[in-house]
């Protein structure tokens, strides 16, 4: 990076107000989405000047092959007008067949393309690093090199979305662009090109193009949520990174810790990941609105979630709902998988009652597996990744596969299904079963997560917990700055959660006057005073020297 | 529409699908729910639903979903 | 009816904003902020009057430990200050004198030469010495022009607004309550009782033989390295442009020995090259014994005195300035006066107070803190 422009520093705050700046009054209103382009460009030549070929590439493989599908498609819709009444049915399939090989030919090379890069620059140094094992275990000594491999910032989310356009283009879902610069902005959008959310074509792009005009009422909203992100950013997630990151310093230093500790340290993963992120895409989200641009929310206070399929219903929720479009719709619903189910349904096990249940769901649970492992995989290039991304596979699976065992017992239990008690139990047992997942990701490899989650049952010690907790490189009163801002974050979730219809903004908005100001006021000396930015002081820094 | 009724209350007993109109948008369906429905769908009526037509708008509502069907019958 | 909502909604965020400003002001010089002796001595000089003081002495830590304008006050009748932090960068001193320059007319300015008599330049850079002085100084051209001259190019706004560095300091609290109250009180006061003396109340027992004598007659003068040099003749040539003629350099007598004996003969070339630009360099540190200095009794440490070699130097140095510098009495109006004198007799009490400290083996560290001020009262 040449300077610091991370959406976190005092840069990317002045980038931002420059920006609205010149897009306000930029006096052509047609061609307001140019300012947009020219300060993604700014920022991603700032942030990622390395890769700017990579994004390029992608942008214009993605431009060239959206049009030539659409052209197809376009040829082939004039041709069948045209021989109306001179072809039968039967030519008429098999000249739509043949078009949908060719138009699936086209999307397949695209895809091959970007996520080819993606995975050669992502797996490579796994893979090479896998395959050498096992080779090596059958006694081949063959040596395939690890490179030195860097990742153009955002390159995961780029390639994901433009991706989703390219299929969204095969389906004829959405015309191809014809114009290659608002593609470019479209993939390259600077509130989203580090960390998402991935949008939909349909759904992002015409707003970006629109010019917007200035709307107060819009720019506050943007700021408190921006304000909201930087609070859980800075103040929350930013303090709780580095209690965790001296736990996952090193393989070595990992062991060192109890279980009490190890406990201690997933929880706080759990509030850190969430604030971190939900965060950082408030951040996002929160800029964009300022430009009257609504991107699509990635969180849905996933940890209020009743079961771990609703949670990823309600977690990184872009993402999710991209694999679900693009790859478990188009698993579950290929003809294998459903002529399984239906195969299945016709065996003698398939006449009983467990087995309609079992034949009905089998085939798209082993769906949602592959959809996990590749959400594993996404995470990083690890094994333990792969078994994050198994765990909540298999998790779906059974609960899915037990469902009538589950009814049956709660319903014998007469166990009120909205009964409170048992809607917080259902809530606590699927955080739990999360926080399993996490352990995966904090833990330096698989091994070590299987041995912590051993540790959890076998090593508490609360004094030894606190002995270590002290040791983590936060005080006390750290640690109490990101319970305060945890219950904070908590009520505000609350108060949204139950008021599905509107945000907490608006609701905001017909409070008192000085209400609203007093809590404006306090957020922003919160996040200025605790937040965790700037070089830091360290009173040793100054300690006399010399004289 | 009285075949699809059939389908749709085998499959969830506890939804009204006479009058819920955002049976996706509000959630009410999962995916699990869909991919089994299309699955029945395709069967009862000897039509191919494809992911492309998985949009909200098509299965919103009961309505909605006959007209696909009916859209689809007809290619 | 739109404008009217306009003004409303403009005047409604400016509000916000200008609340969040002054809390952040308020907040960065008094509580959140690294409060120590410099900033306490930085803060007291600013809040000297315009153009009240007639001698401004600018150096490193032998000036405030050596030098105390209440007792130059008292013995002589002349208004002085000590614009000096803890190792003074040599880029630093010119700072300082241009901010002197922008707050005072002094009839004298006596410039402390440590800076240029290191081997290397490693002080120059680093962090704490730039940082003593920089963030002490108020936003004005001359802070921008030390922030972008000669401080390292990373995080420089976070000199600019020390905010962006010091708002974790609240994790320290209680510890800097005494000086952040100190700070407050000093600022609701108007003026500093010590006016930055700074002292430790103890002998000089490190065991290193005085070389001293020899520095009486020592006539090498060893080349400084080339950045000090450099920045010292940058510093004469700004005098000399701007035909600065109430410039002075010195050198403050330390206890020489082995190790920093090189410095006594970069000392000499200081002088050379401050008398070849046409201005006077005095160096005291050939005048130990006229001014009377033991090297056990006198000092705290090889580079500091103590309140007694404090009371000897200052006397000597102030006979200088009103002799050969022609600073006489001050002219002062009768409120100014008690102000003076109160801060001489602040003075006064204190020194009692280091003798008995001393006397009875009390080693501890004296500054312009409640802490002392209140222990002083009584003396």
């Amino acid at each position: 990076m040449i300077f610091n422009i991370t959406y976190t520093s005092l840069n990317f705050i002045f980038f931002v107000l420059a920006t609205m700046l010149v897009y306000f009054l930029f006096p052509v209103k047609k061609y307001r989405w140019t300012v947009l382009l020219a300060a993604s460009m700014f920022f991603y030549a700032v942030a990622g000047y390395k890769f700017a070929a990579f994004i390029l590439f992608t942008t214009l493989s993605t431009y060239l092959i959206g049009l030539w599908i659409d052209r197809v498609s376009k040829n082939s819709k004039k041709l069948l007008k045209n021989k109306k009444g001179e072809w039968d049915r039967e030519q008429k399939k098999n000249y739509k067949n043949k078009i949908k090989i060719q138009k699936r030919l086209i999307m397949t090379l695209a895809l091959l393309l970007n996520f080819g890069i993606l995975a050669f620059l992502k797996y490579y140094n796994f893979f090479a690093g896998s395959l050498n094992g096992v080779l090596g275990s059958f006694g081949i000594h063959f040596s395939a090199p690890t490179l030195e491999l860097f990742l153009p910032l955002g390159i995961s989310f780029y390639t994901f979305q433009s991706m989703g356009y390219i299929v969204d283009v095969y389906r004829e879902k959405t015309e191809a662009q014809k114009n290659p610069l608002k593609l470019l902005l479209f993939v390259s959008f600077f509130p989203q090109i580090v960390q998402g959310p991935i949008s939909i074509y349909d759904q992002l792009a015409n707003q970006l193009f629109e010019g917007h005009d200035f709307d107060f009422t819009r720019m506050k909203h943007g700021m408190e949520l921006i304000l909201w992100g930087f609070f859980k950013k800075l103040v929350i997630a930013d303090r709780a990174v580095i209690a965790i990151n001296t736990v996952t310093a090193s393989y070595d230093s990992y062991n060192t810790f109890g279980g009490t500790t190890l406990t201690f340290t997933i929880l706080l993963y759990a509030v850190q990941l969430y604030a971190d992120f939900s965060g950082g895409i408030d951040i996002s989200r929160g800029v964009a609105q300022i430009f009257g641009i609504d991107m699509i929310d990635n969180f849905k206070r996933p940890y209020f979630s009743k079961s771990i399929n609703e949670y990823w219903r309600r977690w990184h929720i872009s993402l999710g709902g991209w694999l679900k479009n693009y790859l478990f719709y188009p698993i579950a619903m290929s003809n294998v998988f459903l002529n399984a189910s239906k195969k299945m349904k016709n065996t003698r096990f398939g006449k009983t009652a467990a087995g309609a249940h079992v034949s009905k769901v089998l085939p798209t649970s082993v769906a949602s597996l592959i959809v996990f492992l590749v959400v594993g995989v996404w995470h990083g290039a690890s094994w333990k990744y792969v078994a994050f991304g198994l765990w909540n596979g298999v998790i779906i699976m059974l609960s899915i596969l037990l469902q009538p065992l589950f009814d049956g017992a709660v319903d014998k239990l007469k166990i009120k299904r909205t009964n409170p008690l048992f809607v917080l139990f259902q809530m606590v047992r699927t955080f739990l079963v999360v926080l399993v997942g996490y352990v995966f990701d904090v833990a330096p490899s698989f091994k070590q997560g299987l041995k912590t989650i051993a540790l959890f049952f076998t090593d508490q010690s609360v004094s030894r917990g606190i002995a270590e907790i002290n040791t983590l490189g936060l005080r006390y009163r750290d640690y109490l700055v990101v319970l305060i801002g945890t219950v904070i974050v908590f009520v505000a979730s609350v108060i949204q959660e139950r008021h599905a219809d509107t945000d907490v903004r608006t609701l905001l908005d017909k409070k008192p006057f000085i209400l609203r100001f007093l809590l404006l006021y306090f957020g922003l000396m919160i996040v200025l005073v605790f937040g965790i930015y700037g070089s830091g002081y360290n009173a040793a820094d100054f300690v006399y020297m010399q004289f | 529409m009285d075949e699809l009724m059939e389908i749709l209350q085998e499959l969830r007993p506890d939804v009204d699908f006479e009058n819920e109109t955002a049976l996706i948008t509000d959630g009410v369906l999962d995916s699990f729910d869909i991919v089994a429905l299309v699955g029945e769908l395709n069967d009862a009526f000897d039509i191919e639903i494809k992911p492309n037509n998985l949009v909200p708008d098509n299965f919103n509502s009961a309505k909605a979903m006959m007209a696909l069907i009916e859209q689809l019958q007809d290619e | 009816m739109k404008a009217k909502l306009y003004i409303t909604r403009t005047v409604k965020v400016a509000c916000l904003l200008l609340a969040v400003m002054i809390s952040v002001t308020f907040l960065q010089q008094f509580i959140l902020r690294r409060m120590d002796h410099n900033s306490m001595r930085l803060d007291g000089y600013y809040l000297e009057g315009k153009n009240s003081l007639d001698v401004v002495v600018i150096g490193a830590s032998d000036v405030y430990t050596s030098f105390s304008s209440c007792r130059a006050y008292d013995k002589f009748g002349f208004t002085s200050y000590p614009y000096a932090t803890e190792a003074i960068t040599a880029n630093g001193l010119k700072t300082a004198l241009k901010e002197v320059l922008r707050t005072q007319n002094p009839k004298l300015i006596l410039i402390e030469i440590n800076p240029y008599l290191y081997g290397d330049a490693y002080s120059e850079t680093r962090e704490a010495n730039l940082r003593r002085l920089i963030d002490n100084m108020p936003l004005n051209t001359n802070k921008l022009e030390a922030v972008f001259g000669y401080v390292p190019n990373k995080n420089r706004e976070e000199y600019l607004i020390p905010f962006l560095k010091y708002h974790s300091v609240w994790s320290d609290y209680p510890k800097p309550g005494r000086r952040a109250v100190s700070t407050m009180e000093t600022t609701l006061r108007g003026y500093s009782y010590l006016k930055g003396f700074r002292t430790t109340t103890q002998y000089n027992n490190q065991p290193f033989k005085a070389l001293n004598r020899s520095v009486l007659t020592e006539e090498k003068a060893y080349p400084l390295n080339a950045k000090l040099e450099a920045s010292l003749r940058d510093l004469l040539d700004y005098c000399k442009e701007e035909k600065l003629d109430n410039v002075v350099f010195m050198r403050v007598p330390h206890m020489v020995y082995k190790d920093s004996y090189n410095r006594v003969r970069r000392a000499n070339t200081v002088g050379q090259i401050v008398n070849s630009y046409g201005y006077d360099f005095l160096n005291l540190e050939r005048e130990w014994n006229k001014i009377g200095l033991n090297f056990h009794d006198d000092y705290y440490n090889v580079e500091h005195m103590n309140i007694y070699g404090a009371e000897k130097f200052t006397d000597y140095l102030c006979n200088i300035i009103q002799n050969d510098y022609n600073v006489g009495p001050s002219e002062l109006t009768a409120e100014q006066k008690e102000v003076w004198d109160t801060c001489a007799e602040s003075f006064n009490k204190l020194s009692r107070y280091c003798d008995d400290l001393i006397q009875s083996g009390k080693s501890i560290q004296l500054e312009e803190d409640i802490n002392t001020l209140k222990a002083i009262e009584d003396y």
